[in-house]
Protein backbone atom coordinates (compact mmCIF):
# COMPACT_ATOMS: atom_id res chain seq x y z
CA UNK A 1 0.00 0.00 0.00
CA UNK A 2 1.15 3.56 -1.03
CA UNK A 3 1.66 6.27 1.66
CA UNK A 4 -1.30 7.97 -0.41
CA UNK A 5 -3.77 5.03 0.16
CA UNK A 6 -2.33 5.23 4.00
CA UNK A 7 -3.70 8.81 4.21
CA UNK A 8 -6.43 8.47 2.23
CA UNK A 9 -7.57 5.14 4.42
CA UNK A 10 -6.82 7.04 7.76
CA UNK A 11 -8.90 9.76 6.82
CA UNK A 12 -12.12 7.95 5.80
CA UNK A 13 -11.49 5.52 9.32
CA UNK A 14 -10.93 8.66 11.13
CA UNK A 15 -14.33 9.96 10.00
CA UNK A 16 -15.62 6.81 11.52
CA UNK A 17 -14.11 7.51 14.56
CA UNK A 18 -15.70 10.79 14.76
CA UNK A 19 -19.15 8.99 14.02
CA UNK A 20 -18.53 6.96 16.94
CA UNK A 21 -17.13 9.34 19.37
CA UNK A 22 -20.03 11.74 19.38
CA UNK A 23 -22.68 9.19 19.08
CA UNK A 24 -23.82 9.29 16.26
CA UNK A 25 -25.51 6.46 13.94
CA UNK A 26 -22.09 4.83 12.53
CA UNK A 27 -19.19 5.58 9.91
CA UNK A 28 -20.13 8.35 7.48
CA UNK A 29 -22.14 7.07 4.43
CA UNK A 30 -19.76 6.69 1.68
CA UNK A 31 -20.17 5.74 -2.26
CA UNK A 32 -18.05 4.37 -4.70
CA UNK A 33 -18.02 5.46 -8.12
CA UNK A 34 -16.27 4.51 -11.53
CA UNK A 35 -14.64 7.29 -13.01
CA UNK A 36 -14.73 7.39 -16.95
CA UNK A 37 -12.95 9.52 -19.84
CA UNK A 38 -15.34 11.58 -21.48
CA UNK A 39 -14.31 12.41 -24.77
CA UNK A 40 -18.20 13.86 -25.74
CA UNK A 41 -16.20 17.39 -26.14
CA UNK A 42 -13.35 16.98 -28.00
CA UNK A 43 -14.67 17.77 -31.12
CA UNK A 44 -14.17 20.88 -33.70
CA UNK A 45 -13.81 24.33 -32.43
CA UNK A 46 -13.64 27.37 -34.14
CA UNK A 47 -11.49 30.37 -32.43
CA UNK A 48 -11.65 33.80 -32.18
CA UNK A 49 -9.39 34.27 -35.26
CA UNK A 50 -11.19 32.16 -37.49
CA UNK A 51 -9.68 28.35 -37.32
CA UNK A 52 -11.45 25.37 -37.25
CA UNK A 53 -9.53 23.30 -35.09
CA UNK A 54 -9.51 19.73 -34.76
CA UNK A 55 -7.69 17.57 -32.89
CA UNK A 56 -6.48 14.23 -33.54
CA UNK A 57 -5.28 13.26 -30.24
CA UNK A 58 -5.26 15.23 -26.46
CA UNK A 59 -2.61 13.31 -24.26
CA UNK A 60 -2.74 14.67 -20.74
CA UNK A 61 -0.62 13.18 -17.68
CA UNK A 62 -2.31 14.24 -14.13
CA UNK A 63 -2.76 12.51 -11.22
CA UNK A 64 -5.26 12.01 -7.99
CA UNK A 65 -8.46 13.44 -9.10
CA UNK A 66 -10.44 14.87 -5.65
CA UNK A 67 -13.73 16.00 -5.41
CA UNK A 68 -14.60 18.96 -3.13
CA UNK A 69 -17.80 20.25 -1.76
CA UNK A 70 -18.59 23.69 -1.52
CA UNK A 71 -19.77 23.63 2.23
CA UNK A 72 -20.13 21.68 4.90
CA UNK A 73 -20.83 17.91 4.47
CA UNK A 74 -23.32 16.54 6.43
CA UNK A 75 -20.79 15.11 8.74
CA UNK A 76 -20.60 18.79 10.17
CA UNK A 77 -17.58 20.15 12.25
CA UNK A 78 -15.49 17.21 12.90
CA UNK A 79 -15.11 16.32 9.46
CA UNK A 80 -13.91 19.88 8.55
CA UNK A 81 -11.76 19.37 11.68
CA UNK A 82 -10.28 16.28 10.33
CA UNK A 83 -10.40 17.21 6.72
CA UNK A 84 -8.44 20.18 6.98
CA UNK A 85 -5.76 18.30 8.97
CA UNK A 86 -4.92 16.39 5.50
CA UNK A 87 -6.06 19.45 2.68
CA UNK A 88 -6.27 22.94 3.90
CA UNK A 89 -9.11 24.89 2.80
CA UNK A 90 -8.91 28.08 0.59
CA UNK A 91 -6.14 30.73 1.55
CA UNK A 92 -4.44 33.86 0.38
CA UNK A 93 -1.44 32.29 -0.52
CA UNK A 94 -0.38 30.62 -3.95
CA UNK A 95 -0.47 26.83 -3.48
CA UNK A 96 -3.23 26.76 -1.60
CA UNK A 97 -6.59 25.21 -2.80
CA UNK A 98 -8.87 27.58 -3.46
CA UNK A 99 -12.12 25.29 -3.37
CA UNK A 100 -14.43 23.43 -0.56
CA UNK A 101 -13.14 20.47 1.33
CA UNK A 102 -11.75 17.61 -0.33
CA UNK A 103 -14.38 14.42 0.75
CA UNK A 104 -13.85 12.18 -2.53
CA UNK A 105 -10.51 11.28 -4.38
CA UNK A 106 -9.60 8.81 -6.82
CA UNK A 107 -6.09 8.31 -6.49
CA UNK A 108 -3.27 7.56 -8.87
CA UNK A 109 -1.54 8.29 -12.10
CA UNK A 110 -3.03 8.61 -15.24
CA UNK A 111 -2.21 9.52 -19.04
CA UNK A 112 -5.31 10.14 -20.96
CA UNK A 113 -6.02 10.44 -24.78
CA UNK A 114 -9.16 12.14 -24.77
CA UNK A 115 -9.72 11.77 -28.09
CA UNK A 116 -9.19 7.44 -28.07
CA UNK A 117 -9.58 6.63 -24.67
CA UNK A 118 -13.31 7.87 -24.51
CA UNK A 119 -15.28 5.62 -22.89
CA UNK A 120 -12.09 4.34 -20.66
CA UNK A 121 -12.19 3.53 -16.99
CA UNK A 122 -10.05 4.81 -15.14
CA UNK A 123 -10.67 3.53 -11.37
CA UNK A 124 -13.26 3.45 -8.82
CA UNK A 125 -13.71 6.54 -6.24
CA UNK A 126 -14.24 6.48 -2.65
CA UNK A 127 -17.02 9.93 -2.05
CA UNK A 128 -18.68 11.04 0.75
CA UNK A 129 -22.36 11.56 0.64
CA UNK A 130 -22.39 14.89 -0.17
CA UNK A 131 -23.55 18.03 -2.21
CA UNK A 132 -20.23 18.12 -4.88
CA UNK A 133 -19.77 21.31 -6.32
CA UNK A 134 -15.70 21.48 -7.84
CA UNK A 135 -13.34 18.69 -8.52
CA UNK A 136 -9.29 19.05 -8.81
CA UNK A 137 -6.80 16.96 -9.94
CA UNK A 138 -2.56 17.43 -10.26
CA UNK A 139 -0.88 18.28 -13.64
CA UNK A 140 1.80 15.84 -14.15
CA UNK A 141 4.38 14.75 -16.51
CA UNK A 142 4.17 11.59 -19.00
CA UNK A 143 6.34 8.76 -16.85
CA UNK A 144 9.10 7.18 -18.65
CA UNK A 145 7.96 3.77 -17.22
CA UNK A 146 4.23 3.62 -18.50
CA UNK A 147 5.30 4.89 -21.86
CA UNK A 148 7.24 3.44 -24.69
CA UNK A 149 10.50 4.74 -24.75
CA UNK A 150 9.91 7.37 -27.77
CA UNK A 151 6.91 8.44 -26.52
CA UNK A 152 6.69 12.09 -27.14
CA UNK A 153 4.57 12.67 -24.18
CA UNK A 154 7.64 11.20 -21.46
CA UNK A 155 8.84 14.46 -19.60
CA UNK A 156 5.73 16.50 -20.45
CA UNK A 157 2.77 17.09 -19.55
CA UNK A 158 0.25 17.35 -22.26
CA UNK A 159 1.01 16.36 -25.73
CA UNK A 160 -1.91 17.41 -28.31
CA UNK A 161 -1.77 16.79 -32.29
CA UNK A 162 -4.36 18.51 -34.53
CA UNK A 163 -4.93 20.44 -37.69
CA UNK A 164 -5.97 24.24 -37.80
CA UNK A 165 -8.00 25.57 -41.41
CA UNK A 166 -8.89 29.29 -41.91
CA UNK A 167 -9.49 29.99 -45.63
CA UNK A 168 -8.83 26.50 -46.95
CA UNK A 169 -5.26 27.24 -46.23
CA UNK A 170 -4.34 24.05 -43.70
CA UNK A 171 -1.90 23.73 -40.60
CA UNK A 172 -1.08 20.14 -39.07
CA UNK A 173 0.23 21.23 -35.28
CA UNK A 174 2.10 19.39 -32.15
CA UNK A 175 1.52 21.14 -29.01
CA UNK A 176 3.50 20.16 -26.06
CA UNK A 177 2.88 21.63 -22.46
CA UNK A 178 4.79 21.78 -19.38
CA UNK A 179 3.20 22.47 -16.05
CA UNK A 180 4.47 23.02 -13.46
CA UNK A 181 6.16 20.41 -10.61
CA UNK A 182 2.34 20.06 -8.86
CA UNK A 183 0.52 22.34 -10.19
CA UNK A 184 -2.65 21.30 -9.60
CA UNK A 185 -5.68 22.87 -11.36
CA UNK A 186 -8.60 23.92 -9.03
CA UNK A 187 -12.32 23.86 -9.45
CA UNK A 188 -13.45 22.00 -12.53
CA UNK A 189 -16.98 21.80 -12.24
CA UNK A 190 -18.51 18.95 -10.84
CA UNK A 191 -22.36 19.69 -9.73
CA UNK A 192 -23.83 16.35 -8.23
CA UNK A 193 -26.05 15.61 -5.39
CA UNK A 194 -24.14 12.13 -4.33
CA UNK A 195 -26.42 10.31 -1.64
CA UNK A 196 -25.01 6.37 -0.20
CA UNK A 197 -27.21 4.88 -2.78
CA UNK A 198 -25.95 6.34 -5.97
CA UNK A 199 -25.24 4.25 -9.05
CA UNK A 200 -23.34 5.48 -12.41
CA UNK A 201 -20.60 7.02 -13.13
CA UNK A 202 -18.26 9.63 -13.02
CA UNK A 203 -17.68 11.39 -16.62
CA UNK A 204 -13.88 13.41 -16.63
CA UNK A 205 -14.50 15.76 -19.32
CA UNK A 206 -11.72 17.85 -21.42
CA UNK A 207 -13.42 20.46 -23.84
CA UNK A 208 -11.07 23.03 -26.09
CA UNK A 209 -14.34 25.08 -26.16
CA UNK A 210 -15.22 27.06 -22.79
CA UNK A 211 -19.29 25.85 -22.59
CA UNK A 212 -19.65 28.85 -20.36
CA UNK A 213 -17.82 31.71 -22.35
CA UNK A 214 -17.70 30.52 -25.47
CA UNK A 215 -13.72 30.84 -25.84
CA UNK A 216 -11.84 28.40 -27.11
CA UNK A 217 -8.22 26.85 -25.73
CA UNK A 218 -6.90 28.24 -29.28
CA UNK A 219 -7.89 31.62 -28.81
CA UNK A 220 -5.63 33.90 -30.04
CA UNK A 221 -2.70 31.18 -31.76
CA UNK A 222 -2.51 32.70 -35.23
CA UNK A 223 -1.41 29.27 -36.45
CA UNK A 224 -0.48 30.21 -40.32
CA UNK A 225 1.36 33.24 -39.04
CA UNK A 226 3.31 31.01 -36.70
CA UNK A 227 4.26 28.48 -39.73
CA UNK A 228 6.85 30.74 -40.67
CA UNK A 229 7.81 28.08 -43.55
CA UNK A 230 4.98 27.67 -44.42
CA UNK A 231 4.74 23.94 -44.99
CA UNK A 232 1.91 23.44 -43.15
CA UNK A 233 3.72 21.86 -40.20
CA UNK A 234 4.27 23.85 -36.86
CA UNK A 235 5.05 22.72 -33.64
CA UNK A 236 4.39 25.15 -30.59
CA UNK A 237 6.20 24.16 -27.56
CA UNK A 238 8.43 25.33 -24.39
CA UNK A 239 11.42 27.24 -25.08
CA UNK A 240 11.17 27.89 -28.50
CA UNK A 241 10.92 31.80 -29.25
CA UNK A 242 9.28 32.24 -32.56
CA UNK A 243 6.27 30.55 -30.54
CA UNK A 244 6.99 31.81 -27.10
CA UNK A 245 3.53 33.92 -26.72
CA UNK A 246 1.13 31.27 -28.36
CA UNK A 247 2.71 28.53 -26.22
CA UNK A 248 2.31 30.96 -23.25
CA UNK A 249 -1.01 31.31 -24.03
CA UNK A 250 -2.15 27.98 -24.69
CA UNK A 251 -0.42 26.86 -21.42
CA UNK A 252 -2.58 29.61 -19.56
CA UNK A 253 -5.55 28.28 -20.96
CA UNK A 254 -4.77 24.59 -20.79
CA UNK A 255 -4.18 25.35 -16.91
CA UNK A 256 -7.44 26.81 -16.21
CA UNK A 257 -10.07 24.87 -15.25
CA UNK A 258 -12.74 26.40 -18.04
CA UNK A 259 -11.72 23.66 -20.21
CA UNK A 260 -12.53 20.80 -17.58
CA UNK A 261 -15.48 19.44 -16.11
CA UNK A 262 -16.93 16.07 -14.07
CA UNK A 263 -20.64 15.17 -14.39
CA UNK A 264 -22.15 12.17 -12.42
CA UNK A 265 -24.57 10.23 -14.98
CA UNK A 266 -27.01 7.22 -13.87
CA UNK B 1 0.41 -1.86 4.91
CA UNK B 2 -1.55 -3.01 7.90
CA UNK B 3 -5.16 -2.14 8.62
CA UNK B 4 -3.69 -2.05 12.22
CA UNK B 5 -1.69 0.87 11.68
CA UNK B 6 -4.14 2.91 9.48
CA UNK B 7 -6.84 2.61 12.34
CA UNK B 8 -4.29 3.58 14.48
CA UNK B 9 -3.09 6.60 12.42
CA UNK B 10 -7.18 7.46 12.21
CA UNK B 11 -7.56 7.60 16.00
CA UNK B 12 -4.63 10.04 16.13
CA UNK B 13 -5.83 12.48 13.58
CA UNK B 14 -9.78 12.06 15.80
CA UNK B 15 -8.31 13.18 19.21
CA UNK B 16 -6.00 15.59 17.47
CA UNK B 17 -9.12 16.81 15.93
CA UNK B 18 -10.80 16.95 19.43
CA UNK B 19 -8.06 19.34 20.62
CA UNK B 20 -8.44 21.96 18.16
CA UNK B 21 -10.96 23.89 19.87
CA UNK B 22 -10.81 27.37 21.55
CA UNK B 23 -9.98 27.21 25.36
CA UNK B 24 -11.56 28.97 28.04
CA UNK B 25 -10.31 31.04 30.65
CA UNK B 26 -11.26 33.35 33.05
CA UNK B 27 -10.25 36.95 33.17
CA UNK B 28 -8.83 39.27 30.57
CA UNK B 29 -5.58 40.26 29.34
CA UNK B 30 -3.77 42.14 26.66
CA UNK B 31 -3.30 42.22 22.84
CA UNK B 32 -0.78 43.96 21.19
CA UNK B 33 -0.61 44.27 17.53
CA UNK B 34 2.48 44.34 15.32
CA UNK B 35 3.36 45.16 11.63
CA UNK B 36 6.25 43.47 10.31
CA UNK B 37 7.28 43.13 6.95
CA UNK B 38 10.19 41.07 7.89
CA UNK B 39 13.46 41.57 6.57
CA UNK B 40 12.48 41.35 2.58
CA UNK B 41 10.83 44.62 3.24
CA UNK B 42 13.01 46.14 5.84
CA UNK B 43 16.50 45.33 4.47
CA UNK B 44 15.78 43.93 0.68
CA UNK B 45 15.61 40.90 -1.21
CA UNK B 46 18.57 39.44 -2.03
CA UNK B 47 19.65 38.33 -5.44
CA UNK B 48 20.19 35.10 -4.20
CA UNK B 49 16.70 34.91 -2.87
CA UNK B 50 15.19 35.91 -7.09
CA UNK B 51 15.36 33.42 -9.67
CA UNK B 52 16.86 35.56 -12.27
CA UNK B 53 19.65 37.67 -10.25
CA UNK B 54 17.63 40.65 -9.68
CA UNK B 55 17.51 42.18 -6.39
CA UNK B 56 14.97 44.56 -4.81
CA UNK B 57 14.97 47.40 -1.98
CA UNK B 58 12.16 49.26 -1.29
CA UNK B 59 12.44 53.03 -0.19
CA UNK B 60 8.90 52.84 1.15
CA UNK B 61 6.28 50.26 2.29
CA UNK B 62 3.43 51.95 3.79
CA UNK B 63 0.09 49.78 4.76
CA UNK B 64 -2.99 50.43 6.15
CA UNK B 65 -4.22 48.05 8.45
CA UNK B 66 -8.10 48.22 9.46
CA UNK B 67 -10.69 46.17 11.09
CA UNK B 68 -7.95 44.23 13.31
CA UNK B 69 -10.04 41.71 14.98
CA UNK B 70 -8.64 39.42 17.91
CA UNK B 71 -10.92 37.53 20.32
CA UNK B 72 -14.31 38.89 19.23
CA UNK B 73 -12.36 42.43 20.10
CA UNK B 74 -11.83 45.53 17.82
CA UNK B 75 -8.94 47.15 17.51
CA UNK B 76 -8.91 50.78 17.91
CA UNK B 77 -7.53 52.62 14.49
CA UNK B 78 -4.58 53.32 13.24
CA UNK B 79 -2.25 55.34 11.01
CA UNK B 80 -0.48 54.12 7.66
CA UNK B 81 2.98 52.48 8.67
CA UNK B 82 5.71 52.66 6.42
CA UNK B 83 7.18 49.14 7.08
CA UNK B 84 10.17 49.47 5.32
CA UNK B 85 11.68 50.66 8.31
CA UNK B 86 13.99 48.88 10.23
CA UNK B 87 13.18 47.32 13.49
CA UNK B 88 15.46 44.73 13.85
CA UNK B 89 12.68 41.76 14.02
CA UNK B 90 10.43 43.36 16.14
CA UNK B 91 7.34 45.06 13.86
CA UNK B 92 6.02 48.12 14.18
CA UNK B 93 3.21 48.51 17.12
CA UNK B 94 -0.23 48.79 15.39
CA UNK B 95 -3.11 49.09 18.83
CA UNK B 96 -3.65 47.01 21.39
CA UNK B 97 -6.91 45.83 23.05
CA UNK B 98 -8.06 44.23 26.31
CA UNK B 99 -9.46 40.56 25.43
CA UNK B 100 -11.22 37.78 27.02
CA UNK B 101 -8.64 35.67 28.36
CA UNK B 102 -8.34 32.04 26.46
CA UNK B 103 -7.18 31.21 23.03
CA UNK B 104 -8.00 33.47 20.41
CA UNK B 105 -8.34 31.56 16.81
CA UNK B 106 -10.77 33.57 15.00
CA UNK B 107 -8.52 36.80 14.26
CA UNK B 108 -9.35 38.78 11.13
CA UNK B 109 -7.85 42.19 9.84
CA UNK B 110 -8.19 44.07 6.38
CA UNK B 111 -5.18 45.58 4.52
CA UNK B 112 -7.11 48.84 2.85
CA UNK B 113 -3.83 49.85 1.02
CA UNK B 114 -0.49 49.10 0.15
CA UNK B 115 1.79 52.78 -1.39
CA UNK B 116 5.23 50.87 -2.36
CA UNK B 117 8.01 52.43 -3.99
CA UNK B 118 11.68 50.94 -4.45
CA UNK B 119 14.05 49.64 -7.30
CA UNK B 120 15.17 46.49 -8.63
CA UNK B 121 19.14 46.24 -10.03
CA UNK B 122 20.66 43.33 -11.33
CA UNK B 123 24.03 43.71 -13.86
CA UNK B 124 24.27 47.69 -13.14
CA UNK B 125 20.64 47.82 -14.43
CA UNK B 126 18.46 49.72 -12.03
CA UNK B 127 14.45 49.73 -12.43
CA UNK B 128 12.73 51.62 -9.85
CA UNK B 129 9.03 51.97 -9.16
CA UNK B 130 6.56 53.77 -6.96
CA UNK B 131 2.65 51.96 -7.32
CA UNK B 132 -0.37 52.25 -5.13
CA UNK B 133 -2.97 49.26 -4.74
CA UNK B 134 -6.08 50.82 -2.89
CA UNK B 135 -8.70 48.09 -2.89
CA UNK B 136 -8.98 46.45 0.12
CA UNK B 137 -8.22 43.42 1.11
CA UNK B 138 -9.56 41.11 3.90
CA UNK B 139 -8.19 38.46 5.74
CA UNK B 140 -9.65 35.98 7.68
CA UNK B 141 -9.64 32.83 9.76
CA UNK B 142 -6.06 33.29 10.20
CA UNK B 143 -4.12 29.82 11.07
CA UNK B 144 -3.21 31.16 13.68
CA UNK B 145 -3.80 31.16 17.76
CA UNK B 146 -3.42 33.87 19.79
CA UNK B 147 -3.01 32.83 23.68
CA UNK B 148 -3.80 35.40 26.06
CA UNK B 149 -3.68 34.84 29.95
CA UNK B 150 -5.28 36.89 32.75
CA UNK B 151 -3.87 39.80 33.45
CA UNK B 152 -0.83 39.52 30.72
CA UNK B 153 -0.04 40.62 27.48
CA UNK B 154 -0.03 38.45 24.06
CA UNK B 155 1.19 39.40 20.88
CA UNK B 156 -0.73 39.18 17.25
CA UNK B 157 1.28 40.24 14.24
CA UNK B 158 0.21 40.91 10.95
CA UNK B 159 3.13 39.77 8.43
CA UNK B 160 3.47 41.03 5.34
CA UNK B 161 5.30 38.91 2.61
CA UNK B 162 6.87 41.63 -0.05
CA UNK B 163 8.15 38.81 -1.89
CA UNK B 164 4.44 37.80 -3.35
CA UNK B 165 4.70 40.65 -5.32
CA UNK B 166 7.24 39.07 -7.64
CA UNK B 167 5.82 35.39 -7.61
CA UNK B 168 5.34 33.90 -10.93
CA UNK B 169 2.38 32.33 -10.22
CA UNK B 170 -0.78 33.09 -8.14
CA UNK B 171 -1.00 29.45 -7.89
CA UNK B 172 1.94 27.25 -8.18
CA UNK B 173 2.74 25.49 -4.81
CA UNK B 174 6.51 26.72 -5.18
CA UNK B 175 6.34 29.92 -7.13
CA UNK B 176 9.52 31.51 -8.59
CA UNK B 177 10.63 35.02 -7.27
CA UNK B 178 11.11 36.70 -10.31
CA UNK B 179 11.65 40.33 -11.89
CA UNK B 180 12.47 39.77 -15.25
CA UNK B 181 9.00 40.36 -16.70
CA UNK B 182 8.84 43.85 -14.54
CA UNK B 183 11.64 45.50 -15.83
CA UNK B 184 10.94 44.60 -19.48
CA UNK B 185 7.73 46.48 -18.96
CA UNK B 186 9.62 49.71 -18.78
CA UNK B 187 9.14 49.81 -22.83
CA UNK B 188 9.73 53.84 -22.58
CA UNK B 189 13.70 52.85 -21.12
CA UNK B 190 13.32 55.67 -18.15
CA UNK B 191 14.48 53.19 -15.67
CA UNK B 192 10.65 53.78 -14.23
CA UNK B 193 8.18 51.16 -14.35
CA UNK B 194 5.26 52.98 -14.35
CA UNK B 195 1.45 51.38 -14.05
CA UNK B 196 0.63 52.29 -17.42
CA UNK B 197 3.65 50.21 -18.64
CA UNK B 198 2.28 47.75 -16.89
CA UNK B 199 -1.22 47.58 -17.98
CA UNK B 200 0.20 47.34 -21.66
CA UNK B 201 2.31 44.74 -21.04
CA UNK B 202 0.84 41.01 -21.13
CA UNK B 203 1.93 38.21 -18.34
CA UNK B 204 3.72 35.69 -20.81
CA UNK B 205 4.81 32.78 -19.03
CA UNK B 206 3.16 33.90 -15.26
CA UNK B 207 0.74 31.67 -14.23
CA UNK B 208 -3.00 32.70 -13.21
CA UNK B 209 -4.77 29.54 -12.95
CA UNK B 210 -8.08 30.33 -13.07
CA UNK B 211 -8.54 33.75 -12.13
CA UNK B 212 -9.78 35.73 -14.88
CA UNK B 213 -9.16 39.25 -15.57
CA UNK B 214 -5.51 38.78 -14.85
CA UNK B 215 -4.09 39.48 -18.58
CA UNK B 216 -1.66 42.31 -17.75
CA UNK B 217 1.01 43.02 -15.63
CA UNK B 218 -0.68 45.95 -13.46
CA UNK B 219 -3.44 43.06 -12.90
CA UNK B 220 -0.83 40.77 -11.80
CA UNK B 221 0.23 43.13 -9.31
CA UNK B 222 -3.30 44.03 -7.97
CA UNK B 223 -3.89 40.07 -7.64
CA UNK B 224 -0.79 39.69 -5.85
CA UNK B 225 -1.10 42.33 -3.76
CA UNK B 226 -4.68 40.52 -2.53
CA UNK B 227 -2.10 37.81 -0.96
CA UNK B 228 0.60 39.94 1.06
CA UNK B 229 -0.90 39.64 4.74
CA UNK B 230 -0.16 36.75 6.97
CA UNK B 231 -0.20 36.30 10.95
CA UNK B 232 2.31 35.12 13.15
CA UNK B 233 5.15 34.75 9.96
CA UNK B 234 4.02 31.93 7.66
CA UNK B 235 0.20 31.64 9.26
CA UNK B 236 -1.97 31.78 5.91
CA UNK B 237 -5.66 33.38 6.12
CA UNK B 238 -8.36 33.33 3.62
CA UNK B 239 -8.50 36.16 1.93
CA UNK B 240 -11.71 38.45 0.00
CA UNK B 241 -12.40 41.69 -1.57
CA UNK B 242 -15.29 43.55 -1.83
CA UNK B 243 -15.71 41.98 -4.85
CA UNK B 244 -15.99 38.46 -3.90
Amino acid sequence: MRSRDVIGGAVVCAVVWAFVGCGQASEAPRVQLPVLVDGTAVGAVTTDLGYEVELSSARVAFSNLVFTVAGEVHTASIWHRLADTIIPTAHAHPGHYQGGDVTGELVGDYVVDWVADDGRELGVATLIAASYSAANFTFGRGPAEALDGDDALIGHTALLTGTATRDNHLVSFTIVVDSPEGRVLVGAPFEAELGENATGALYLRFSPLDPLEGDTIFDAIDFAALDADDDGILSIEPGVAAVEDAYNSFRRAFQTHDHYSVEHQE
Amino acid sequence: MKPRFVCLLSAVLFFSSLCACDDEAGGQGTVSVFVYGEDFIELGIPADEMADGWSVTFDRFVVTVEDVVVGGVSMPPSEAIDISIETGGVGHSLSSAVVPAGTHTDSSFVISSVDVAGSATKDGITRTFAWVFDDPTGYAACETTTAVRDGATAEFEITVHADHFFYDSLVADEPAVVFQALADADTDADDVISRAELEAAGIGSYDPGSAGGVDNLWSWLVAQSRTLGHVDGEGHCDSYTQSN
